[in-house]
């Protein structure tokens, strides 16, 4: 599987000039519109959380397991990062290639219970890993703070270059969210792809055409995994603290959110969803005291209207258009 | 159902939403840079960075009130300078309370009045620190003054202090296997080690230590942990309900252990559902309305907003009297510095209620310490131990 | 004589009983839809406050409990038509994530109607406990304990003597089935998810007065609940009584025995381990949904 998906892999990455473009513009107008340090730490939480739930919509939209433990993996991967730094004084590249990896075999524990169960119940699974974690990371006063949290991270510096600026870390975190980006639609292209998606959409079907849906489910847990590793770790220099309060449920709930509002399976929407509903979470909830009943109600009517999300709507745009292109050419 | 996986998916999506992002960004730019204005010379900006949602939304209600009640009693103009008051909304989660200090700073505050939740606190001193910005807050942890910062002034005596004089007095009641519980909340896990410490600090180790989770919906266990290890008195270290209900199943287990808490014992909450398990108890109180030397105040905040000052609401005025205080003793342009320094060399009376002054770290010199008691469903004070001042 | 842990299994039992009532409604509507109403927390806390509500008003206590439980439960049903129904056919995730607004709107209908500072509602019958032969028991444990018992005893009267319930078997079963069997679905699911409704307000109104009414006060209970019914097996109302049971135990147990740190893990490790052991849960038969992959 690895080898094949490595091949597919390459021969999509031939071919990055779309996720270029999109991100010369985006840090373009970043650098250019963008200027109070709050905005810019907006567009740091939208790139991060766009980056986690990119991973999600690999294990969610691709995969069908439906995970809320991506919020705590995120947590793993910015607690070890965090930690290594402080404790043991590594720079941020090796903290975060340590994270990565911490959050990968965190989210492969995960992933193998999908192997043994439902997935009906893997929902629950995920949850008992998320709360477990959080009651560790609260518990565990010692290593990590407890509820009040490590602070005293490291700013971030990269090889000798000095990157804790608001609208350095923005564009840190813009570049990383285009490579995992670039990387995810690399990877939906690639045969592997088509065979974690066609597991997710009909597990039953794909077996029978001979797909290994057990390794592949295992495979998109690990990958996505690796994503919300990168995440929590920036998400530490964004912050320079890490609590619990921050990975906690709401916090996974949103980057489901995220992906199914996007339109699961779809990266763009994805990321187009992160950037909205990070907005909205940020601020609605900021400006009055109805925020967060407009937020549950219009989740809830949202998925009534366009279940498939953003992509679904983007879709239904472009086919009505063409209708009435049609029509015109016809008549 | 799904998205059909397009062969070459890379060349047209990104493309479409990379204007769709573009797009949201700028709206997300424009939205929030909008507080970003100029400084004028004629005004000084306080920031208000509490909790206006969540929770605990009523903080955010009782700093409006007291910051009210102080410009009523010292004017809104101090050396020519007109107070504004700037609010960011802390809700009580660290992230919130980090951009919200982000875009306080942004704004040019020369005072952050809050963040009020420990955890918050902890998040945001050191850009309070590195702006050179004051903190002021009201938050128990004893961690907060404990990490170097210049900045962050504290309007009530820590945990450490209210919990060690609560050790004390215990000591003095003659109760020698005393059991602690506290909740796993900031709040809660530092009253459980300072009540720890300060039993261990007059000679007595718990004879039980135990933490549970905030809202938990049955105690039985940890009452019969209680029960079992022998207890003549529990301490109870969390919020209201959970205290509330920890003491009511001790008694429904039968243990008539005396029960020994914080202040949340003494709230509406505990005294409505379990009054006949919190009869008798005692609690350590940083400010108790039904105490005489606050009656003046405690009638000027029912007489404006008709209902009884609490703890937080005298605190948030004790923060803003700081800070209006302060800025009457700075010649010429106030900045963060300027006013870090006039807090730190503070010491005036305020009112008869307490004497604002602050230690090197931030602590006040003269806070309230009081211990008080649950009498015929009615909070009263027992003993006051306030430092002299 | 140490009755210790006698006691420890005696408070747990009776602190159970609440659990099993909040997973019997769980079970029920995931048995019959597929979907994990993850707003079960939400409708205890609604029904709490709207027997606070009931009271205000001037009723009795009791009829305030009936008149919340409807409430909710007919509220719960109406969601059901308008914000779930629509979306079974995209797959049980989008009804899912459904339910996860429902729960923040709930919550914070809950905080801009009665406010965050905790309300107190009174006790249907006296909380103080008696001893008797040596083991601490209350009248209002003994009550909430028999209460749960009839309401889930009528569940399972529901489910295996009448025609509905049978239908609703048979929907969990084999939808397809049931169709070919003329038994339309749509009613069944607004019943599977009213019914969760009534319980989980009823088990509000039952710990309401020992936990104080605060916005967030049923999500210990919603996960208590559903950790209750994978325990005792998805679809036996009885196991999941029984699964509350061992779950109040267990952690009492573990408070006194191990560490109460952990307490609140006990009962996800339970989940899991059951999960994957025995995923028909300790009480259930090995039956369809399980075994899907």
């Amino acid at each position: 599987m690895v080898a094949t998906a490595m091949q597919s892999v390459r021969t999509v990455l031939r071919r990055p000039y779309a996720h270029l473009a999109g991100l010369a513009i985006t840090v373009l107008v970043v650098q250019q519109f963008v200027e109070s340090s709050s905005s810019l730490f907006l567009v740091q939480l939208m790139a991060l959380y766009a980056l986690a739930a990119l991973g999600l919509n690999i294990i969610l939209g691709m995969a069908g397991l439906l995970s809320v433990a991506q919020a705590a993996v995120m947590a793993l991967g910015g607690y070890t990062a965090g930690l290594l730094m402080i404790k043991a004084q590594l720079p941020f590249v090796v903290a975060l290639l340590v994270a990565g990896a911490a959050s990968a075999v965190l989210s492969a524990f995960v992933g193998l219970a999908a192997l043994r169960i439902s997935s009906h119940y893997f929902i629950l699974v995920t949850l008992a890993v998320a709360e477990a974690l959080s009651l560790l990371l609260i518990n565990e006063e010692d290593l990590t703070g407890g509820y009040n949290g490590i602070g005293g991270i490291p700013p971030l510096v990269i090889g000798g270059l000095d990157l804790s600026s608001p609208l350095a870390l923005a564009v840190v975190a813009i570049v990383t969210l285009f490579i995992g980006w670039y990387v995810a639609d690399a990877l939906a292209a690639s045969r592997s792809g088509h065979g974690i998606h066609a597991g997710g959409a009909d597990p039953q079907l794909a077996m029978a055409s001979g797909i290994n849906v057990a390794r592949l489910r295992f495979g998109a847990s690990v990958t996505g995994g690796v994503y919300a590793g990168v995440a929590g770790a920036l998400y530490a220099e964004t912050l320079l603290y890490l609590g619990p309060g921050d990975f906690s449920l709401g916090k996974a709930l949103l980057i489901l959110l995220i992906v199914v509002i996007g339109g699961m399976g779809s990266n763009a929407g994805t990321v187009a969803a992160a950037v909205i509903l990070v907005y909205l979470s940020e601020g609605l909830l900021r400006l009055t005291t109805v925020g967060p009943l407009v937020y549950g109600l219009g989740i809830m009517v949202i998925l009534v209207i366009a279940p498939n999300g953003l992509d679904g709507v983007a879709r239904r745009l472009r086919r009505a258009f063409g209708r009435i292109l049609e029509r015109r050419v016809a008549r | 159902m799904r998205s059909s996986v397009s062969t070459r998916p890379a060349r047209r999506r990104p493309r479409r939403v990379g204007v769709f992002v573009v797009a949201a960004l700028m709206a997300a730019g424009c939205g929030s840079s909008g507080t970003g204005a100029s400084t004028e010379s004629t005004e000084v900006k306080i920031g208000f960075v509490v909790p206006y949602s969540g929770v605990v939304a009523k903080y955010g209600q009782d700093a409006n009130h007291a910051w009210q009640l102080a410009l009523e009693k010292y004017g809104n103009t101090v050396n020519g300078y007109k107070l504004e008051q700037v609010k960011f909304d802390e809700k009580c989660q660290p992230a919130a309370a980090v951009r919200a200090v982000r875009q306080a700073l942004g704004a040019d505050v020369v005072a952050l009045l809050g963040p009020t939740c420990s955890g918050d606190v902890l998040a945001t001193l050191q850009a309070a620190a590195q702006a050179k910005v004051p903190l002021i807050t009201q938050a128990y942890a004893p961690d907060i003054t404990a990490r170097n910062s210049e900045y962050i002034w504290r309007m009530p005596a820590s945990d450490e202090v209210l919990n060690a004089n609560l050790a004390k007095f215990l000591k003095a009641e003659g109760f020698t296997k005393i059991g602690v519980a506290h909740d796993t909340t900031g709040f809660g896990q530092a009253e459980g080690q300072t009540i720890v410490a300060g039993l261990k600090a007059v000679g007595i180790t718990p004879v039980a230590n135990l933490s549970y989770t905030v809202g938990a919906t049955d105690f039985s266990g940890e009452a019969q942990k209680m029960k079992s290890a022998g207890a003549d008195a529990v301490c109870l270290m969390g919020y209201d309900p959970d205290t509330a209900r920890f003491a009511f199943q001790l008694r429904q287990l039968g243990v008539q252990a005396q029960i020994c808490s914080n202040q949340a014992i003494s709230y509406a909450t505990s005294l409505k559902t379990a009054p006949d398990a919190v009869e008798g108890a005692y609690f350590y109180a940083p400010f108790l309305a039904d105490d005489d030397r606050f009656k003046p105040f405690v009638d000027a905040w029912r007489a404006k907003y008709n209902e009884t000052v609490d703890t937080e609401g005298y605190m948030y005025y004790l923060s803003a009297v700081t800070i209006i205080e302060a800025l009457k003793t700075i010649d010429g342009e106030v900045t963060g510095e300027k006013l870090n320094e006039a807090i730190g060399k503070l010491s005036v009376d305020v009112q008869g209620l307490t004497r604002l002054a602050f230690s090197d770290t931030g602590d006040p010199k003269c806070p309230t310490v009081l211990v008080g008691t649950v009498s015929k469903g009615k909070p009263k004070v027992v003993q006051d131990d306030s430092p002299s001042c | 004589m140490d009755l210790l842990a006698p006691q420890a299994v005696l408070s747990g039992i009776a602190a159970g009983s609440v659990y099993g009532l909040v997973g019997v409604g769980f079970s029920v509507s995931f048995r019959t839809t597929g979907v994990i109403n993850i707003a079960t927390g939400d409708l205890v806390a609604m029904g709490a406050y709207l027997t606070f509500w009931g009271l205000s008003v001037g009723l009795p206590l009791p009829v305030a409990i009936v008149v919340a439980a409807l409430i909710v439960g007919l509220g719960m049903g109406i969601v059901e038509r308008l914000a779930l129904r629509p979306l079974y056919r995209f797959g049980t995730v989008y009804a899912i994530m459904s339910t996860i607004g429902l729960s923040v709107a709930l919550q914070s209908l809950i905080q801009l109607v009665w406010g965050p500072v905790a309300l107190v509602i009174p006790r249907l019958v006296p909380g103080e406990a008696f001893t008797i032969l040596g083991f601490r028991l209350s009248l209002a444990q003994i009550f909430n304990l028999v209460l749960a018992l009839v309401l889930i005893l009528g569940m399972v009267l529901l489910l295996e003597r009448t025609k509905i319930g049978r239908g609703m078997q048979t929907v969990a079963r084999d939808r397809e089935l049931a169709s070919l069997l003329g038994i339309r679905p749509s009613q069944l699911f607004f019943l599977a998810f009213a019914l969760a409704g009534v319980l989980a307000a009823v088990a509000g109104a039952l710990i309401g007065p020992d936990q104080g009414l605060t916005p967030t006060m049923g999500l210990p209970l919603g996960i208590a609940g559903f950790t209750a019914a994978v325990i005792g097996g998805l679809g036996s109302p009885l196991g999941a009584l029984a699964g509350g049971m061992v779950l109040a135990v267990a952690q009492n147990l573990a408070v006194l025995y191990l560490t109460p740190d952990y307490k609140a893990a006990l009962a996800y490790g339970l989940l899991v381990l059951v999960l994957l052991v025995r995923p028909q849960g300790l009480f259930g038969e090995a039956g369809a949904l399980a075994r899907r992959v």
